[in-house]
């Protein structure tokens, strides 16, 4: 059986701890290298942080986290009800200007890619967004046809 | 475990009256506010040179980088133009380190947000809380 976790719950930002504690369960359940929980963790948290803040304008919030494996691959969904919106299309900052010369904040998006190999975004036909965090080759065949 | 985050404060003298703020928890979303109203409150009653300790804080998210920058802010809010246009030479040539905000034992974690944002670029980071109070002047 290929491993798999998910957390749901009506959220504010009170629950991103909540949030960051179930991956850091799910990673060590999971076997991950501690470097790779630490980029997990980073990523949801900066994902969800976004749904809260842009996409429920930080009123409580249904949201659902998927961690799970795929293949090789460890694959992370990040599901919501809020506003349809795709942060994949979001211009990244300028960072060829110094930090303390850009606007504060906006830097949530950059540090999710740095963190993982690929993100994607759907649009759910019911509404809501679907966001896929995927970090490549994470597992080894033996734990891909067995799981563990 | 992640935790909400605590801040406690203290005053040193180095060179200079430096405020440290003792922060234990996570930065994040949740409590990035609560860093910045504490700076700015240090700041009304006269903080000039700030500080963090960043020994317990096991997670810091964009939003932290967000406080540290607003608070960067607070504390060049009073230098005079020429001082500012001196600042900005420095920081597009990549020489200025904050005179005023300095950062104390980042953790690995920690230390990687900041450099992917860049802000390891103007933010001096220390490892010794002595030499850290006394380098402000």
């Amino acid at each position: 059986m290929p491993l798999s976790a998910s957390l749901s719950l009506v959220a504010t930002k009170k629950d991103l701890t909540e949030i960051r504690d179930f991956i850091e369960e799910t990673g060590k359940k999971f076997g991950l290298d501690p470097e790779l929980i630490a980029q997990v963790r980073l990523a949801v948290d900066e994902a969800v942080a976004n749904v809260l803040e842009h996409g429920y304008r930080n009123q409580p919030g249904w949201v659902e986290v998927i961690i799970q494996q795929e293949q090789l691959d460890l694959m992370g969904y990040i599901i919501d009800k809020s506003m349809p919106f795709d942060p994949t299309q979001v211009p990244p900052p300028d960072l060829s200007i110094p930090a303390p010369l850009r606007s504060p904040g906006g830097m949530g998006l950059t540090l999710i890619k740095q963190a993982l190999d690929e993100l994607r975004y759907e649009a759910p036909p019911a509404g809501g967004n679907r966001l896929i965090m995927i970090w490549q080759n994470v597992f080894d065949n033996s734990t891909a046809t067995n799981g563990s | 475990m992640a935790s909400p985050l605590k801040i406690t404060v203290s005053q040193e003298q180095g060179q200079v009256p430096v405020t440290v703020f003792y922060l234990v928890g996570d930065i994040d979303g949740s409590s990035y506010e609560e860093l910045q109203t504490q700076a700015k409150s240090a700041y009304e009653a006269g903080t000039q040179y700030l500080l963090l300790d960043l020994t317990k804080v096991k997670y810091m998210s964009s939003a932290g980088l967000r406080a540290l920058h607003n608070i960067f802010d607070l504390l060049n809010a009073k230098a005079s133009e020429e001082v500012q246009k001196k600042m900005k030479r420095g920081i597009l040539d990549g020489s200025y380190k904050s005179p005023y905000l300095k950062l104390l034992n980042p953790s690995r974690d920690v230390t990687r947000t900041l450099s992917t944002s860049g802000f390891d670029m103007f933010l001096e980071i220390h490892t010794n809380a002595k030499t850290a109070v006394a380098s402000f002047n």
